[in-house]
C-alpha cells in the first residue's frame, strides 16, 4: 500500500527560545512542545511532501546517512501522529 | 584548531578573538588573515545578508555567521558552507559551532531548520524534473549539451563532433528550445543546478 504524504492539522504555534517550540491545537485545546527536528518535520507535512523527500533534506541538512536521517523522519512522524499533530 | 575570521566588523571581530582565543581547553586558535599555513575553519561574518559565493571559495570548512534569516541561510548553504549560526548569538554557542564544525558536523539554527528544509525538498525537486529534461534530448543533442555546459562555443563545438557550423547551431537550438532556455549562458546556469548533469565533453 503506497504511503500518503502526510498533513500536519492546521494550529497556530508559539515559538519559544529555539531549542523548543510549542504548537496550539485549538480542537483539543492543548499544547505540545516539539524539538527544533521534529518541529522542522512538523512543518515539512503538508500533504505532498512524502516522507523520502522528507529523509532526503535532512540527509542533505546534516550528513547524516539515507538510512539514518529515514530513521529519524519516521521516529518524529511517529512522534507526530501520536499527539494529534498530524493526520493519520 | 586554527580559526580564520572574516568580519567587516572590526568590534565583532575582536571580541570573536577574544572568546576564541580564551576558549578553555586551548582547543581553539584564532589567526591573522595573513597567517602563514591554512586555517582549519573560516568564520565569515556576514551582517547584511546573503553570502557572496566568492568568498566562501576557500579550502578550510565555512561557518557563516549571519542575520536569522531563511535566505540569509539558504545561501550560506547553496555557497558550499559547512555550517550556519546566528551572529547574536551567545558566543558560547558561536564557539559550540565552530567546534561542531571541527568535529565534522553540520550546523544549522533551530528556528531556521524548516525553512532549509523546505529549501532542500524543493531543491530535489527542480533537479528532477530537470534531469527528466535531460532525459528528453537525443544522444546527439545530449553531445551538444555537454560541450556547451562545459563552455565550448558553438564552432568548436562543430569541430569536436565533427559537423558544420550550421548544423552545431541548429542542434543547439533544439537543446535551448527542450530546455526552455535562450542563451548560452542560460543553459550554463541550467546545468549547475544539476549536479552530474554533464558528461564533460569528453575526448573520444
Amino acid at each position: 500500500m503506497t504511503e500518503m504524504p502526510p498533513r500536519r492539522r492546521g494550529h497556530r504555534w508559539i515559538p519559544g527560545d529555539g531549542s523548543e517550540i510549542t504548537i496550539y491545537v485549538p480542537e483539543t485545546d492543548s499544547l505540545h512542545v516539539l524539538n527544533a527536528t521534529a518541529f522542522a518535520i512538523w512543518e515539512l507535512c503538508d500533504g505532498e511532501t512524502d516522507v523520502e523527500e522528507m529523509a532526503a533534506a535532512v540527509s542533505d541538512a546534516t550528513g547524516l546517512p539515507a538510512d539514518v536521517a529515514r530513521s529519524e523522519v519516521s521516529a518524529a512522524l511517529e512522534l507526530l501522529g501520536r499527539a494529534g499533530l498530524i493526520e493519520t | 584548531m586554527r580559526i580564520l575570521i572574516e568580519s567587516p566588523d572590526t568590534v565583532y571581530a575582536a571580541a570573536l578573538r577574544l572568546a576564541i582565543d580564551g576558549h578553555p581547553g586551548g582547543r581553539l586558535a584564532a589567526i591573522a588573515a595573513d597567517h602563514a599555513g591554512p586555517a582549519d575553519i573560516a568564520v565569515l561574518h556576514v551582517p547584511g545578508g546573503p553570502v557572496d559565493t566568492a568568498l566562501v571559495a576557500v579550502d578550510s570548512p565555512v561557518l557563516v555567521l549571519g542575520p536569522d534569516d531563511p535566505a540569509a541561510l539558504i545561501a550560506a548553504v547553496e555557497a558550499g558552507a559547512a555550517g550556519f549560526a546566528l551572529a547574536d548569538a551567545h558566543m558560547s554557542e558561536i564557539l559550540e559551532a565552530i567546534e561542531a564544525i571541527g568535529d565534522g558536523r553540520s550546523v544549522v539554527p533551530p528556528t531556521l531548520l524548516g525553512s532549509l528544509l523546505r529549501h532542500l525538498v524543493d531543491r530535489r525537486r527542480t533537479q528532477a524534473v530537470a534531469r527528466e529534461t535531460l532525459e528528453s534530448l537525443s544522444p546527439r543533442e545530449r553531445e551538444v549539451f555537454d560541450l556547451a555546459a562545459s563552455g565550448f562555443a558553438k564552432d568548436d563545438i562543430a569541430d569536436r563532433l565533427y559537423i558544420s557550423p550550421a548544423t552545431a547551431r541548429t542542434h543547439l537550438e533544439r537543446v535551448y528550445k527542450k530546455l526552455g532556455v535562450h542563451s548560452h549562458a542560460e543553459l550554463v546556469a541550467f546545468a549547475a543546478r544539476v549536479p552530474d548533469s554533464t558528461n564533460g565533453g569528453s575526448d573520444d
